[in-house]
């Protein structure tokens, strides 16, 4: 089938991607590993496809197809929340950024430094 | 001129209208900061002509966080020993900040907080009554304080206060924040009646009522983060 081939193509290309980005913390590590294994089980679930109907038949699942979707389903709601985080987390670096540039700034603005010098007077 | 020993922190948010008369209205003797927080009309120019010493941040962040830079830009004085927070839209009248400055002296407490709902708000309409006394009960609620009126604008807080503040919240749920942290640190608080006015013009740039659900899920979304 063309859509096999087409689907590991695109695998493939994520799974050189991940491995050219290198761990360097611990988090990264185990996304990555978490990646990886997400990847290759989507492999072999694109050439074994009888694979994922058994799985889901283990699981009370009727269809291969539907275990594929609630799958999904998690892995998105999981990024979601993740990306939700990291944005917050970014929102908190900027606004410490922002706030210590704007404090820098004022401490050398020269209508603060003005009126600074005539209070003093 | 002798040294300054309050500061009054004015988070300015496109306010070129009005900045200028509010800070007109503040006694020279004290020091005044306003803190533009990426205001996209003519806010920045309109300062420099003021007597305000003004602190730009360079994007728009936030009134908690423009609140906390100016806190943080007058903390370098050490000359300070009282912080006077006040609204740039001219809703806040200056007798009650000298007066709520006389009870802090006074009283020696570490924050005093202006109330409306104690003194007299002119011309509030139901539905921001009816929103108001809501945020009230869920702020005293989550808190170990107990307030009538728990979105004010216009506090007055000492030096230690001020280095232990710290506001996280870049939005408006900064004033539940400040609450709060009052509740946690023990910190000795006392409320007192302020009037504001609602003309016109602050009523065009108050809360819009559906932001109260943004600051509601904000705070909290960050209570169940600690």
């Amino acid at each position: 089938m063309i859509i096999r081939i087409i689907l590991i193509i695109f695998i493939a290309i994520i799974l050189l991607w991940l491995i050219g980005q290198g761990a360097s913390t611990r988090g990264q590590a185990w996304s990555k590993l978490i990646g990886f294994t997400t990847l290759l089980v989507g492999i072999i679930a694109i050439i074994f496809p009888p694979i994922t109907t058994r799985l889901a038949h283990l699981v009370g699942v009727g269809r291969g197809a539907d275990l594929l979707l609630y799958c999904l389903t998690v892995l998105f709601m999981a990024t979601t929340i993740t990306q939700y985080m990291h944005r917050k987390d970014n929102q908190q670096k900027t606004i410490q950024l922002a706030r210590h540039l704007a404090i820098l700034e004022a401490n050398r603005n020269q209508h603060n430094l003005n009126l600074l010098e005539s209070n003093k007077r | 001129m002798g040294q300054k020993t309050v500061a009054f922190i004015i988070p300015v948010f496109n306010e070129q209208a009005v900045i200028v008369k509010t800070v007109e209205k503040i006694p020279e003797k004290f020091l005044t900061v306003c803190v533009n927080d990426g205001s996209r009309d003519d806010t920045e120019i309109e300062l420099k002509r003021t007597r305000a010493l003004v602190v730009n941040h360079p994007i728009n962040i936030g009134q908690g966080a423009a609140l906390q830079t100016g806190i943080d830009y007058a903390l370098q004085f050490p000359e300070i020993g009282y912080f006077v927070t006040f609204d740039a839209d001219g809703q806040h009248s200056i007798e009650d900040a000298l007066g709520m400055l006389d009870t802090i002296k006074k009283t020696k407490v570490d924050i005093v907080v202006g109330s409306r709902f104690l003194g007299k708000a002119h011309n509030i309409s139901l539905s921001k009554k009816l929103l108001l006394k809501l945020a009230i009960k869920f702020t005293n609620y989550f808190s170990d304080v107990t307030l009538t009126d728990t979105h004010n604008g216009l506090r007055v807080f000492n030096r230690k206060f001020a280095e232990n503040i710290n506001i996280e919240m870049p939005g408006m749920a900064h004033a539940s924040e400040i609450i709060d942290k009052m509740g946690r640190g023990k910190w000795k608080y006392v409320e007192v009646p302020v009037t504001i006015k609602y003309d016109d013009y602050s009523k065009s740039k108050g809360q819009s009522m559906l932001n109260s659900i943004n600051i509601l899920v904000d705070v909290v979304l960050s209570r169940t983060r600690r």
